[in-house]
């Protein structure tokens, strides 16, 4: 390196002995340097031009340098002065129409100030200084290694040497140097001014004035002599704002007693003062009067109600209150359920202590909380949820439901309110508006299991429900495979069922709207099969004679003409004759009925013949009996 | 652009040529106008009464005298008066009714050689306390005067018999936050600052700072000492922070280096007691903030107080011209605008914008 640099002071002798070497010039060595010195040492030379001009590489050593030192020395340019040009039209509006303001304000002053005489302006100044002083300076410069050269005394003066005067040039000197007086730590600064000469204008201006001292004092950390200038500022005219500041700096000082007092001064002259507010808050929590500091910070909140450090400090109290009162069980409730978005701070602090609340099992409270959030903010989907689930632990059903609803008037596809409102539904016994919740929840969201979960046990209760109400005939159930669900919709509007403890098999049932022939099929051989003559009959009842043909279409042969037969007499022809005619009439219109009838078994027979005898003796408008007599011709 | 548009911005609002060498400029208080203290070609001595009006200056004024002027003050006059305080060419202090310029209010010979600097306290509202005004000579004199005492001066600070007189450049009021106490520090032309205290009649404080000191100013005349910046010859300043004095090692300070040349003049903002401007020989200001360390003392060693310099930021800087910056003034009614004058017979108005958020 040495003698690199060394060969470089040889080529060019015009160049410092610190030259930086010409391989040192370039955008690598600039990006992988982090010496400081050495890169303004590169910059300098890049910027003397002694090894070329080039702009771009002294741009790049010069960002480099400002990354790693923005204050370096080097970065220092010449500017020239801002004209009109480099501000915006706005800003120099502003600025031009701001001076001409300042002007005319100055003009008027100036002439008011005029106006006053000048005998006013004798006040009591204090005397001339007494003692015509002059102090004696003794030029020797302190040098600060101390390299004052002492020349000896040569021989001859020696000769001439005094002890006495010596010695007393010595007392001489010792009494002339300099005494360095420390200063007392605390200035001695009148707290009060004397005002009495002055007029309101100077007393304004001079108070002004102590504030800012004041202000001053305090940035820079002396908050004793801060509050020595807001007090002679407030003692020449008492404003809120430098009351307000002397009542900062006293918190600072931690003296709470005075901090408190200049606080309700303030608020006395400004009550809507927030600053005022927030330092009595602090005041009064440091003195320990929790309520008061509370009652300042909410109404901190009531008039602004987004100022984060009243919220801070809410918080911290109700934290402390909280540790307060633990409570003994730790039921652990699911918590996913609890609802965390973040809205509005104050809002979110009642919710969060709702929240904690329910975690730790006092719904009752958590509802209250609730309640209150609500009172803020009455459209926030989320604390409807939350209530609600209160409500459902309680048991009070009903309102649950209500809040589920509000919820899902905000929020249509709210899962969380779906759920719950299934569940005060399950609560209120009303299973069918449980299940659609469920199905529901079930589209937006297939992977809630609670919700298949519930969904099953309210189906099974359902039916249990139905099998207690008697006259209400459904099918009962049993498949469990999926299919079922959306085969249940159909059910639910009125198949009958029957707790046949015969029929374990499959049995599935039919709706009265299903045109299927090979439904209606279905269903009938699985009657003919358990014999059961119920259903059978159910089945007859319920279907439209015009279309008995068509359904039974194919499947008809001798065991199933003969059930049908036993069906209609048994069960039908007391109650629906006109119906038993009519299904006989169609019936013949089937195909090959007229075969079917030959292989009826004679028991069969015979009850035909009694179908029709007694048709005979019915007497109604709907048929008459040579109506009868015909089609037992045709059976017969 | 809009990175360095949010620092504070220099504006060069108005520029008057002037027909004469200016050396001081000052703003009247209480109104829209200053008044610039020169010497014209044909020596005499001027001082011009300007006005702000619509973007334009306008002469009020214009008073000639027998002797150039070189420095002036108005800290020793009431709001009501504002007697305009004049150190001349040969020596001589004046205190001058602007209204009626003909006959001085108070005039007296200060010293037998050119007044280099003047300041004053006591009036205006600011400090309590006698209104005083001191001087500072070329014939190594500094004098504290009261306008109700005639003929001799309330404190003569001067050197000892047979020593060499060293020129005091500069000097400048102090301390004076009640009725006795006040200070006044003075900068020489060999580095020399010295600290005296009017309250003890003592010499407080000294130190050396190599280079012939140009400018001193405290922070702030009517406080208790905060801080005083102390410019001098070969482009270095120094930041002192007067609250600690240590026995021995005295007041802490930082210096900066700006400027390139000879910084003239410092002026701290009066509404801003950490914001100040650095006028240079090579035509430039330097605007610079400083801020205070975390603990502003410590104790050394011996278990003694000492204190700790903060650190000084650059805020903005501009060229204004080519000849020296000789005098700089903020306004104190409106923060921001101030006037500076310069050797190239010309004086400047300008306006420093985002004061409020530094």
């Amino acid at each position: 390196m040495s003698a690199a640099e060394a060969a470089s002071a040889l080529v060019s002798p015009g160049s410092s002995c610190r030259s930086v070497p010409v391989e040192h010039l370039d955008y690598s060595f600039i990006q992988s340097c982090s010496d400081l010195k050495h890169l303004e040492h590169i910059l300098r030379a890049l910027r003397s031009g002694q090894e070329g001009f080039y702009p771009h590489l002294t741009e790049f050593c010069e960002k480099h340098i400002e990354k790693l030192n923005p204050k370096s020395r080097v970065l220092r340019k010449e500017n020239r002065p801002a004209t009109v040009a480099s501000f915006s039209a706005e800003e120099w509006r502003n600025i031009s129409e701001d001076l001409q303001l300042w002007e005319s304000h100055m003009r008027l002053n100036e002439a008011q100030l005029k106006r006053r005489p000048i005998f006013s302006d004798v006040k009591d100044v204090p005397p001339v200084r007494s003692s015509h002083a002059s102090i004696q300076t003794s030029l020797s410069a302190v040098e600060k290694t101390g390299r004052t050269p002492c020349v000896p005394r040569s021989y001859r003066d020696w000769d001439r040497f005094d002890v006495e005067t010596e010695c007393a040039n010595i007392d001489q000197s010792d009494r002339n140097t300099r005494h360095a007086s420390v200063s007392p730590a605390v200035p001695e600064i009148t707290e009060t001014i004397n005002s009495s000469a002055l007029t309101a204008q100077e007393k304004d201006a001079l108070a002004r004035r102590e504030k800012d001292k004041g202000n001053e004092a305090f940035k820079s950390g002396d908050y004793e002599e801060a509050v020595a200038y807001y007090s002679r500022s407030v003692s020449l005219a008492s404003s809120a704002a430098a009351l307000n500041n002397r009542a900062q700096a006293l918190i600072r000082l931690q003296r709470w007693s005075s901090a408190l007092n200049d606080c309700d001064a303030v608020l006395q002259l400004e009550p809507g003062n927030i600053k005022a507010l927030l330092r009595r808050a602090a005041a009064h929590k440091h003195l320990g009067h929790q309520q008061e500091s509370h009652d300042d910070l909410r109404a901190v909140l009531l008039i602004e109600p987004h100022n984060a450090t009243a919220l801070k400090l809410l918080m911290d109290e109700t934290e402390s209150n909280r540790c307060e009162e633990t409570h003994g069980t730790s039921r652990k409730i699911l918590i996913q359920e609890v609802d965390e978005e973040e809205e509005d701070e104050e809002f979110a602090l009642l919710k969060d202590d709702g929240n904690a609340l329910v975690r730790s099992g006092c719904y009752q409270e958590a509802v209250d909380k609730y309640t209150e959030c609500l009172q803020l903010k009455p459209h926030e989907c989320a604390v409807y949820t939350n209530r609600a689930l209160c409500y459902i632990r309680l048991h009070r059903f009903t309102e649950a439901r209500q809040d589920c609803d509000s919820a899902l008037q905000l929020q249509p596809t709210n899962k969380k309110a779906l759920y719950r409102r299934a569940l005060a539904n399950k609560g209120l016994k009303d299973y069918a508006a449980c299940r659609s919740d469920l199905q529901q929840v079930l589209c937006l969201d297939v992977s809630v299991t609670e919700a298949e979960q519930l969904l099953m046990e309210v189906t099974h209760l359902m039916m249990e429900s139905r099998c207690s109400s008697g006259p209400r005939r459904s099918i009962t159930i049993t498949e469990l495979s999926v299919q079922e669900e959306d085969d249940d919709e159909d059910e639910d509007e009125g198949s009958g069922a029957v707790g046949s403890q015969r029929c374990s098999a499959v049995v599935s049932s039919v709706s009265l709207r299903s045109s299927n022939a090979f439904e209606f099929g279905q269903a009938l051989n699985g009657a003919v099969s358990c014999g059961d003559l119920l259903t059978c009959a159910e089945l007859l009842r319920s279907v439209a004679s015009e279309r008995l043909p068509r359904l039974v279409g194919t499947q008809l042969d001798g065991r199933t003409l003969g059930f049908i037969i036993r069906a209609l007499n048994t069960h039908l022809l007391h109650t629906h004759p006109e119906l038993v005619l009519k299904h006989l009439q169609q019936l013949h219109t089937t195909h090959r009925l007229t075969m079917v009838l030959m292989l009826l078994d004679g028991e069969d027979r015979a009850r035909l013949s009694q179908i029709f005898q007694k048709l005979h003796g019915v007497q109604t408008e709907a048929f008459s009996q040579n109506d009868v007599t015909n089609l037992a011709n045709k059976y017969l | 652009m809009s990175s360095t548009l949010e620092k504070p911005q220099i504006i060069a609002h108005i520029q008057k040529s002037l027909n004469y060498t200016v050396f001081d400029s000052r703003w009247i208080p209480c109104s829209a106008k200053f008044v610039c203290m020169g010497n014209f070609a044909r020596g005499t001595g001027v001082i011009q009464i300007y006005e702000i009006q619509q973007g334009e200056l306008q002469l009020v004024k214009e008073i000639e005298k027998a002797k150039p002027i070189k420095c002036g003050t108005f800290g020793a006059t009431s709001l009501q008066q504002r007697h305009l305080a004049t150190g001349d060419f040969d020596g001589s202090l004046n205190v001058w009714n602007l209204e009626m310029p003909e006959c001085p209010v108070y005039s007296v010979k200060a010293h037998k050689e050119i007044i280099n600097s003047i300041d004053g306290v006591g009036g205006l509202g600011i400090g309590d306390g006698a209104p005083e005004i001191v001087t500072g000579s070329r014939d190594g004199t500094v004098k504290v005067w009261d306008s109700r005492q005639k003929d001799t001066p309330v404190v003569n600070m001067e050197p000892m018999e047979g020593e060499t007189k060293r020129d005091c450049w500069t000097v400048a009021f102090g301390h004076a936050f009640n009725d006795q106490d006040r200070c006044v520090c003075a900068g020489y032309d060999n580095g020399d600052i010295k600290l005296f205290d009017l309250r003890n009649m003592s010499l407080r404080w000294e130190t050396n700072i190599r280079n012939g000191v140009c400018s001193v100013e405290f922070d702030r005349k009517d406080i208790n000492m905060n801080k005083l910046v102390a410019t001098s010859l070969e482009g270095k300043f120094h930041v002192f922070d007067m609250r600690t004095q240590h026995p021995t090692n005295g007041f802490a300070s930082v210096s900066e280096k700006a400027h390139k040349s000879t910084v003239w003049q410092v002026r701290h903002l009066p509404q801003n007691r950490d914001v100040f401007m650095t006028a240079g020989g090579a035509g430039n200001l330097h605007l610079w903030k400083y801020e205070y360390p975390a603990q502003r003392t410590k104790k050394d060693a011996d278990n003694v107080d000492m204190g700790v310099a903060g650190s000084v930021n650059l805020l903005q800087n501009v060229t204004l011209s080519t000849q020296p910056i000789s005098s700089l003034d903020w306004s104190p009614d409106k923060q921001g605008l101030c006037v500076c004058s310069s050797f190239d017979q010309s004086v400047r108005v300008l306006i420093v914008t985002k004061l409020n958020t530094v």
